[in-house]
């Protein structure tokens, strides 16, 4: 092992942190009460739903794709999915503006609107 | 390279293991809900293959090996998944290796790196959605520490193999 190969790695490990704890400080001070689930289908959004009431909602395709979605204590999820490889399902429990929870095989992504940001894109258009 | 008798046998049982490996990780994800994350077990065949058989053989092999995994495991899309991690990565590997400036562990953590950064990228693009950047941190510390990881393992295994072709 070489010198350089401690200091890629070093780097690489420094550099991922900090942007990742700035990405979940940032995420936390950008989320409003009237924080909104959206999901979106294949780059199209499907639905809307606010983040502080508690809902299930089962998203179903016509071509036999299903994922459940469970909106519970300010905190959304996947509950339950028929894709192969369940990654969404495994996906922590998501909350703050700007998370996201992404089911590839179903082009799934279901992601969470702060509200903040809206009122700013809204004031620009 | 001449491929003589001995090479060809050599890359035959690199490809077959490279299989093997990845199948081992189709059993074994690491599903921690976040998509592209792999612990890249088939990338230690990569590493030796660079180090003992040169650049073009194994980039060959990677080719072959995406494919295979691809027609048997998976679907279209995971093979474009897949592919676009696996030439990302052969590409900074032989880039890192030609620089003399890594030894097999940086060249292996570029590898581990860049697999999962090639495939968000792609993800990134069959999605539309540019919410999946928020998962590269993650994935840069997770294919940092597997890459490490591969690194010691496949400069044990190189170290072994170059007497075997020698």
């Amino acid at each position: 092992m070489k010198k350089n190969d401690l200091i890629l790695i070093g780097g690489l490990l420094i550099i991922a942190f900090t942007i990742l704890v700035g990405q979940r400080l940032w995420q936390k001070n950008n989320t409003t009460s009237g924080a909104e689930v959206v999901v979106v289908i294949d780059g199209k959004e499907y639905e809307r739903l606010p983040l502080n009431q508690d809902a299930s909602k089962e998203i179903q395709l016509s071509d036999g794709q299903l994922n459940i979605l469970q909106i519970k204590d300010g905190e959304a999820f996947i509950s339950e999915a028929n894709c192969p490889d369940k990654i969404c399902e495994k996906h922590h429990p998501i909350s703050y503006n700007g998370q996201s929870i992404v089911c590839l095989p179903h082009k799934l992504v279901v992601s969470i609107d702060g509200g903040k940001e809206m009122e700013v894109d809204t004031i620009a258009q | 390279m001449k491929l003589n008798t001995k090479k060809v046998a050599y890359l035959g049982m690199l490809i077959a293991l490279a299989f093997v490996l990845s199948y081992v990780e189709v059993l074994l994800p690491l599903n921690i809900g976040i998509p592209g994350a792999k612990i890249g077990l088939a990338n230690i065949v990569t590493v030796v293959a660079l180090y003992t058989i040169g650049a073009k053989n194994s980039l060959i092999l990677s080719i072959v090996r995406v494919i295979l995994v691809g027609l048997t495991f998976g679907n279209f899309a995971m093979m474009l998944y897949s592919a676009a991690g696996a030439l990302l990565s052969f590409t900074m590997m032989y880039f890192g290796r030609r620089s003399k400036k890594l030894s097999i562990m940086g060249v292996s953590v570029l590898g581990g790196v860049f697999h999962n950064v090639g495939q968000i990228i792609v993800a990134i693009f069959a999605m539309e959605t540019s919410q999946l950047i928020y998962y590269l941190p993650v994935l840069v510390i997770i294919g940092t520490i597997s890459g490490a990881v591969i690194g010691i393992l496949s400069g044990m295994i190189c170290k072994r193999v170059k007497v075997a072709l020698s």
